[in-house]
C-alpha cells in the first residue's frame, strides 16, 4: 500500500509540475498531421514510419536534452534514418522495432503479480518504386507473444511466436487514391496504440486481429475514407478466420479536428460481429490533442446461439508538457447490455522520448467493475513500457 | 537545407495605434496534412475613416513566424529567403465594405492581392486572402518526400 501511495504522490506531483509548464506544442494532429499517411507508409497508421515521420519524430516529438546545444536540428533529422544514418537508397527502407512491458497487476495489493512481456520484436522492409513512390511493399516479421486469451488453450498451437503481423503491396496512382492488398489492420475506429483499450478489444481490432484483404484509401484535405474487404488471417485455421468488411470516414472540421464514423462486419464459424463507432480527434492549440470514440458492438455466437450487445467509449487527452514529454489521461467505459454490468478504467500516463528512437512510458490504470450480480474490488495496474526502434 | 515544409506569406493590416496584429499562415502538405505559421508581431499603422481602412505598410519579420517545430521554422524561414529579405510586407492597403486589396511583398517580389474582411469583436477585423507561393518565385518546398501545396491561406487579426 505504501508503494502505491508513494507512487501516486510522485506521479501527481510530476504531472502537476509538467502541466504547469505545458508549452503546448503539438503532437501529431496538433501539429496539423491529421492524416496518418503523412508519416506512415500505411495510410491508416501503424507499422513503419516513413522518412518524414522519422524526421518529425526526431526533431519535434523527441527531446533534444541529450544532444549538444550546438547540434543542428537538420542533423538530428538526418540521423533519424535506419541505424542513425540518412537513407542512401531511394527504394529500400529497413527498420526494426522492439516493445517491452513491465506489468504489475493488482499493484500495491498482496496479490500483486509482476511480469515482463516482450510485446514486439520485429524487422521490417519497405520497398518503393515509381514516380512519387506509387508502388510500395511492406513486410514485417519477428517475435510476438501468443495472445493471452489463447495461452494454455488448444488454440495456442495455431499461433506461432515468430510471425508476420503486416505485409502488403500498395499502389497510389495519385496522392488522393491508394489501393493495398495483403495482411493489414482493419479500417475501423481510431487506432490507438493501447491495444488493450476497450475501443480495440470490444470490436476485435487489436494487435493480433489483422486480416488478409484489400483496402482502398481516399484522401482529400476535407475528408478521408477507407474501405477494407478481408478474408481473415490466412495463417489461421479456416474456421477461425474472420471474414467481412470494414470502413471508416473522417471529415475535417476547422483544420485540426476530425469527425469520424466507422462500421465493421465480420464473422467466422463461431462468431458474427457487427460494430459501429463514431469518433473525434481534435488538435488543440499548440499541439496537444484529445480523442474520443464511442461504439456499439453486436456479437452473435453460432455454436450455442446467443446474442449480446456491448458498448464502449474511450476518451484520452495527450498534453505536450515539454518537447519529448507528454502527459496522457484516459477514461474508458465498457458495458455489457445483457447483464447490465459495466466497467470503467481510467488513469494517467507519462510518455517520454528522451532521444530519437527511444520511447519510455508509464501508465497507471484503475479498473472498476459495476455489476448487479457480483462485487469486485477495484484493481490498479502499473505498466512501464520501453519502445526502441532503428 | 531543403525547404522543409514550408511556405507561406503573409500578413495584414489596420489600426491607428502601433499595436501588434496577428497573422496565421495556413499551409497544406502533400499528400496530406497541414501546419500553421503564426505571429502576433505584425507591425504597422491602420487608419480608419468611416467604414474604410487604409494602411501604408504592414510588416512582419519572417523569423517571427513560428510553426511549432524548430526544424520546420528553420526550413520555413529559409524557404522565404529570410536572410536576404528578412521582412514580409503588405503595402498600399485599402479596404471598405468587406473587401480590399494591397501589395504583398515576399522575396522582393510584389503582387497585388485582394482580400475580404469582417468584424471580429469591437476593435478588430479578420482579413483573409490566398496566395500562390510560386507567384513570389519561391521554389517548390519539399522535405523527405513531403511537399507543400502551391496555395496558402492567410488570416490576419487586425486591431483597428
Amino acid at each position: 500500500m505504501f508503494n502505491k501511495a508513494l507512487f501516486l504522490s510522485i506521479i501527481s506531483v510530476f504531472s502537476l509540475f509538467l502541466t504547469k509548464n505545458a508549452y503546448a506544442y503539438p503532437n501529431f494532429i496538433g501539429h496539423g498531421y491529421n492524416s496518418c499517411i503523412t508519416c506512415h507508409y500505411n495510410p491508416f497508421g501503424n507499422g513503419p514510419i516513413n522518412d518524414y515521420g522519422r524526421a518529425v519524430s526526431a526533431t519535434a516529438i523527441s527531446s533534444r536534452g541529450f544532444y549538444n546545444d550546438s547540434k543542428p536540428e537538420d542533423l538530428i533529422g538526418k540521423e533519424s534514418g535506419f541505424f542513425f544514418k540518412e537513407a542512401t537508397s531511394k527504394h529500400f527502407r529497413p527498420s526494426a522495432s522492439y516493445r517491452g512491458l513491465l506489468l504489475k497487476r493488482n499493484f500495491g495489493e498482496e496479490s500483486e503479480k509482476t511480469e515482463y512481456i516482450h510485446m514486439q520484436a520485429d524487422v521490417n522492409l519497405v520497398t518503393k518504386f515509381g514516380q512519387n513512390d506509387k508502388f510500395i511493399t511492406s513486410v514485417s516479421f519477428g517475435y510476438a507473444p501468443v495472445p493471452r486469451s489463447l495461452q494454455n488453450t488448444p488454440g495456442a498451437d495455431s499461433v506461432k511466436e515468430y510471425r508476420t503481423r503486416e505485409h502488403y503491396i500498395g499502389y497510389r496512382p495519385s496522392p488522393e487514391w491508394g489501393f493495398y492488398a495483403g495482411l493489414m489492420d482493419k479500417t475501423y475506429g481510431i487506432r490507438v496504440v493501447e491495444h488493450t483499450s476497450y475501443a480495440r478489444t470490444t470490436p476485435q481490432v487489436t494487435m493480433d486481429d489483422q486480416a488478409h484483404g484489400v483496402t482502398m484509401h481516399f484522401n482529400k484535405p476535407q475528408f478521408e475514407a477507407g474501405v477494407n474487404v478481408f478474408v481473415g488471417n490466412l495463417t489461421q485455421d479456416e474456421s477461425l478466420r474472420m471474414k467481412g468488411a470494414a470502413g471508416t470516414f473522417e471529415y475535417t472540421l476547422f483544420e485540426k479536428n476530425r469527425l469520424g464514423l466507422s462500421a465493421l462486419n465480420q464473422s467466422n464459424d463461431y462468431l458474427k460481429l457487427t460494430a459501429y463507432a463514431a469518433h473525434i480527434r481534435s488538435g488543440l492549440d499548440n499541439g496537444s490533442s484529445i480523442i474520443f470514440e464511442v461504439g456499439k458492438v453486436d456479437k452473435e455466437t453460432k455454436m450455442i446461439v446467443s446474442e449480446k450487445t456491448e458498448y464502449y467509449a474511450n476518451f484520452q487527452n495527450h498534453i505536450k508538457a515539454t518537447r519529448g514529454t507528454y502527459i496522457l489521461n484516459s477514461v474508458e467505459y465498457y458495458k455489457n447490455a445483457i447483464d447490465k454490468s459495466y466497467r470503467v478504467r481510467f488513469g494517467p500516463s507519462i510518455q517520454y522520448f528522451p532521444i530519437s528512437k527511444v520511447e519510455l512510458r508509464v501508465d497507471l490504470y484503475n479498473t472498476r467493475n459495476f455489476s448487479q450480480v457480483v462485487s469486485v474490488k477495484d484493481r490498479w495496474d502499473l505498466m512501464a513500457q520501453i519502445h526502441l526502434w532503428l | 537545407m531543403k525547404g522543409l515544409i514550408a511556405l507561406g506569406t503573409g500578413l495584414m493590416m489596420m489600426s491607428s495605434l502601433v499595436c501588434a496584429h496577428e497573422v496565421v499562415v495556413k499551409v497544406s502538405l502533400s499528400p496530406a496534412g497541414s501546419f500553421e505559421a503564426k505571429s502576433a508581431k505584425v507591425k504597422g499603422d491602420v487608419k480608419k475613416t468611416g467604414n474604410s481602412f487604409t494602411a501604408e505598410n504592414l510588416w512582419v519579420k519572417t523569423e517571427e513566424l513560428k510553426t511549432g517545430i524548430t526544424l520546420r521554422d528553420e526550413h520555413f524561414h529559409k524557404h522565404l529567403n529570410f536572410e536576404k529579405f528578412p521582412k514580409i510586407a503588405f503595402t498600399q492597403v485599402s479596404a471598405a465594405d468587406g473587401k480590399g486589396s494591397g501589395t504583398l511583398v515576399i522575396n522582393d517580389i510584389k503582387k497585388v492581392v485582394p482580400f475580404t474582411y469582417k468584424a471580429s469583436g469591437a476593435n478588430k477585423v479578420e482579413a483573409t486572402f490566398k496566395v500562390k507561393p510560386s507567384d513570389f518565385k519561391l521554389k517548390e518546398a519539399k522535405y523527405m518526400e513531403i511537399g507543400v501545396e502551391d496555395e496558402v491561406e492567410v488570416v490576419a487579426l487586425i486591431d483597428v
